[in-house]
C-alpha cells in the first residue's frame, strides 16, 4: 500500500533556485587576464548523477558579477532538459570552480529542511519525478526555475534524511568499487592475453 | 610601516581620485607619481606645493614631464591618462607621496602587487608557466638577464641580474612595471624596439656599452645575454613592408628562402635570440607544438639549429600533442652541445602540480620544488641530432622535435612503473574494497526496507 504523505514543502521556500549561465557569460577561447573556470554540461554527469571530472570544460568568465553560478558545498544541480537527472556538489567539487551551463536548475539551499541528498534523490527517480507531476509519459521533459520554485515535494523527519544520505552514499560507493574491479579485472586479463600472444617480454 | 598600512593608503588615495581616474587608469597615475618621487624629488615637493594653484599646479606638472622626457627619452614619463586630471587632484597625489618620501620604495611593490592581483589577472596555465619558468632559470645574480614577452616584467623581485632587460608587449603593463622598477630602484631596461627589426639594425659601434647606449640599442647588440626568456607572439602575421626588410637585412641562421612567409615570426625570433646569446648563454623559447613538427621554412630552421647543435633540450608541457593552445620550451645553448644529443622531458605532471608544491624560499621568493627526474624516468628520452635529422616519421616532417614523438605515452609510462604482480596485487586490493562496499550495501537494504 503506497503511504500517503500528510505534509509538504514548497521547494521555493526551502532554497534559492535560477538557472545556470547562459554563453553571454563565458568564453570558450582564452581571455587573457580573466578567471579560468571549469564548465558543467550535460555530457558530464553519467546516467546515475556522478560527475565525471575529466568532462568539465575549460571556459573563461566574461568582466560579469557571475560568481553566483559558481557552483557551492551541497548546492543541488539539476539537468533540466532531455534526461532529468541531478548531482549533489561536495567540498572536493566546489573547489574546482564549476560554473553551471544554462542546462542546470540551481537548487542553493537556504533553510536547514533543505537536505541535499533528499532533493537530489527526488530527480533522479522516475517514479518521484512522475509523482511530483514533472514528467509525463513519453514527452522530453524541460523545467523552468519557476516550476521548481513551486513544486511541493513531501517533508521528512531527519530520521529519514538520515537513511536516504546513508543509503546514497553506500550505493555510490558500492557502484564505482564493483566498476573500478571489472575495469582492473579487464585489465589483467587483456594483459594476460597479450602474454599467450607475444610471450612474456 | 607594514604593508597593509601602505595599501590602506593606496586604496584610501583611489577613493580620492574616484570619478577623475578609472581603477585601472589610478594605478598607471600612482606609478607615475611614485617614479617622479624616485627620480626627481625636488619635481614632486614642488607640485606638492601648488595644489592650491590648480592651474599653476597643472602647468607646471606637464613641463616638468616634458623637460624629462627630453632628457631622457627612453623613461617613461607620458602624462597618458593624467592629461584630463584637474590640477588638485594631482597636486593631492604628489603632496601624499612627498610627505613620505623614504616610504616610495615600499608604496611601489605594494601597489604592484595590488596591480597583479586586481587587474593584471593571470590565467592558472600561464601562472604554472611562469613558477616554472622561474625554476628552470633558477638564481640569475650577476648575469644578463633578457625577458622578452613573458610577462614576468611584474615579477622582478626574484631577480637581481647585473643586467635585466625586459621587452614587454602590452604597453600599459610595460609602462607600470618601467616606472614601479624605477621607484623600487631596480636597474632595468626596458626596450621599446621592436625585436625582429632590430636584429637588421647595424650594432652600435660605441666604445663604451652603458646604460644609454643600451637602452636605445639592446636589441641590436650581439652576445649581450647570460639567458633569455622569449616568447614568440604567434599573432599578427609579419606584414609585407616587415618581410622585406626582413629578407633583405635579417642575419639568417641559414641562407633564406627564395620568398619569406609572413608566418616565419617564431622562427626569426629564435634566430634573433640565439643571436644575443654570449658564447655560454641559454634561451628558453616558449613555442607553439605546431612550430616544433611544422614542414616549410620552420623546419628549415630546426634543421639549421640540430645540425649546428644549439637544441639541448625540447620540454612538453602536457601529454596531449593535439590539446588546444599546447606549449613547448626549446632551450637553445649558444655553444654547440658536446654530443649531439636532444634531451626530451616530458614536464606535464611537474606543471600540473606545481601549484600544489609551493615552497617558499627566502632567497629567490615563492617557488614550487623542482622536478626531479630518476635515472630510469620514462619521462625523459635522449635522442641524437642524428637519428632526428635522418629520420622522417609517417607524416613526411623534417627534423621533428615535438617531444611527444619521442616520449612514451601515458599509457605506456603507467606500465614502465608496474609489473604483471602489481597489476594482480592492485586486483586483489579493489576485489576486497568492492566486496566490502558491496556488503555495506546490502546490510543498509536490509535496515531501511520498510
Amino acid at each position: 500500500m503506497t503511504q500517503i504523505q500528510d505534509t509538504t514543502l514548497i521547494l521555493g521556500d526551502i532554497a534559492d533556485i535560477f538557472m545556470g549561465a547562459t554563453v553571454s557569460v563565458y568564453s570558450k577561447s582564452p581571455l587573457k587576464g580573466e578567471p579560468q573556470v571549469r564548465l558543467i554540461t550535460a555530457a558530464t554527469l553519467d546516467n546515475c548523477g556522478n560527475i565525471d571530472k575529466n568532462r568539465l570544460i575549460p571556459v573563461w568568465q566574461h568582466k560579469h558579477n557571475t560568481t553566483h553560478f559558481i557552483a557551492q558545498t551541497n548546492d543541488i544541480l539539476v539537468l533540466a532538459r532531455g534526461n532529468i537527472r541531478a548531482t549533489v556538489i561536495d567540498e572536493d567539487i566546489a573547489n574546482e570552480q564549476i560554473l553551471s551551463s544554462a542546462n542546470f536548475a540551481i537548487i542553493r539551499p537556504t533553510s536547514r529542511n533543505c537536505d541535499s541528498t533528499y532533493i537530489a534523490e527526488l530527480f533522479n527517480s522516475a517514479k518521484s519525478l512522475e509523482r511530483l507531476g514533472l514528467v509525463f509519459g513519453s514527452r522530453i521533459p524541460s523545467l523552468r526555475a519557476a516550476d521548481l520554485r513551486r513544486l511541493k515535494i513531501p517533508a521528512l523527519n531527519t530520521d529519514k534524511h538520515a537513511a536516504i544520505a546513508e543509503l546514497a552514499h553506500a550505493r555510490h560507493e558500492a557502484y564505482t568499487a564493483t566498476l573500478a574491479l571489472a575495469e582492473q579485472q579487464y585489465r589483467v586479463a587483456s594483459s594476460v592475453v597479450e602474454q599467450i600472444i607475444w610471450g612474456e617480454q | 610601516v607594514s604593508n597593509i598600512a601602505i595599501l590602506t593608503q593606496i586604496l584610501a588615495l583611489q577613493e580620492h581620485c574616484k570619478g577623475y581616474l578609472k581603477p585601472d587608469d589610478y594605478i598607471e597615475a600612482l606609478s607615475l607619481f611614485l617614479a617622479l618621487g624616485a627620480a626627481s624629488p625636488t619635481t614632486l615637493a614642488q607640485i606638492a606645493s601648488l595644489r592650491d594653484q590648480p592651474e599653476e599646479c597643472q602647468t607646471y606638472f606637464f613641463a616638468q614631464l616634458e623637460y624629462l622626457k627630453s632628457i631622457d627619452p627612453a623613461k617613461p614619463w607620458e602624462a597618458g591618462c593624467l592629461a584630463g586630471v584637474p590640477g588638485p587632484v594631482m597636486g593631492m597625489l604628489a603632496h601624499v607621496i612627498n610627505k613620505q618620501v623614504n616610504l616610495i620604495p615600499q608604496y611601489a611593490e605594494t601597489a604592484r602587487h595590488y596591480y597583479v592581483k586586481n587587474f593584471h589577472r593571470r590565467s592558472r596555465p600561464d601562472l604554472i608557466l611562469q613558477k616554472y619558468l622561474q625554476v628552470l632559470i633558477g638564481n640569475v645574480q650577476g648575469k644578463s638577464l633578457l625577458d622578452s614577452h613573458c610577462g614576468l616584467a611584474l615579477k622582478t623581485e626574484l631577480f637581481s641580474p647585473a643586467l635585466l632587460v625586459l621587452n614587454e608587449a602590452n604597453p600599459t603593463l610595460g609602462r607600470i612595471s618601467h616606472r614601479l622598477l624605477i621607484a623600487q630602484g631596480i636597474d632595468v631596461i626596458f626596450c621599446k624596439q621592436d625585436y625582429l627589426i632590430a636584429a637588421c639594425t647595424p650594432e652600435s659601434q660605441s666604445p663604451i656599452i652603458d646604460g644609454v647606449v643600451l637602452e636605445t640599442h639592446a636589441l641590436q647588440q650581439t652576445k649581450l645575454f647570460d639567458i633569455a626568456i622569449v616568447e614568440p607572439p604567434t599573432r599578427p602575421l609579419l606584414q609585407n613592408d616587415q618581410l622585406d626588410i626582413l629578407a633583405a637585412e635579417f642575419p639568417f641562421l641559414s641562407p633564406p628562402p627564395a620568398e619569406l612567409p609572413s608566418t616565419a615570426s617564431t622562427s626569426l625570433w629564435i634566430q634573433q635570440t640565439l643571436r644575443q646569446l654570449n658564447d655560454k648563454g641559454i634561451a628558453y623559447v616558449i613555442v607553439s607544438n605546431g612550430w616544433l613538427s611544422r614542414g616549410g621554412y620552420d623546419a628549415v630552421v630546426r634543421t639549421a639549429l640540430i645540425s649546428s647543435a644549439h637544441v639541448d633540450s625540447v620540454i612538453s608541457l602536457e601529454d596531449s600533442p593535439s590539446s588546444t593552445d599546447s606549449k613547448s620550451i626549446l632551450v637553445l645553448s649558444k655553444q654547440p652541445i658536446d654530443l649531439k644529443q636532444i634531451t626530451f622531458l616530458n614536464e606535464s605532471s611537474a606543471i600540473n602540480r606545481a601549484l600544489d608544491h609551493v615552497a617558499m624560499d627566502d632567497f629567490v621568493g615563492d617557488l614550487f620544488k623542482p622536478p626531479e627526474a630518476a635515472p630510469s624516468d620514462p619521462n625523459c628520452v635522449v635522442v641524437t641530432a642524428e637519428a632526428i635529422l635522418t629520420k622522417q616519421d609517417e607524416g613526411n616532417r623534417v627534423a621533428n622535435l615535438l617531444a611527444q614523438h619521442y616520449l612514451p605515452s601515458a599509457q605506456q609510462t603507467a606500465d614502465h612503473f608496474s609489473t604483471p604482480q602489481d597489476e594482480l596485487d592492485e586486483l586483489a586490493r579493489i576485489e576486497e574494497r568492492a566486496k566490502a562496499a558491496q556488503q555495506k550495501l546490502n546490510a543498509l537494504i536490509k535496515k531501511h526496507q520498510p
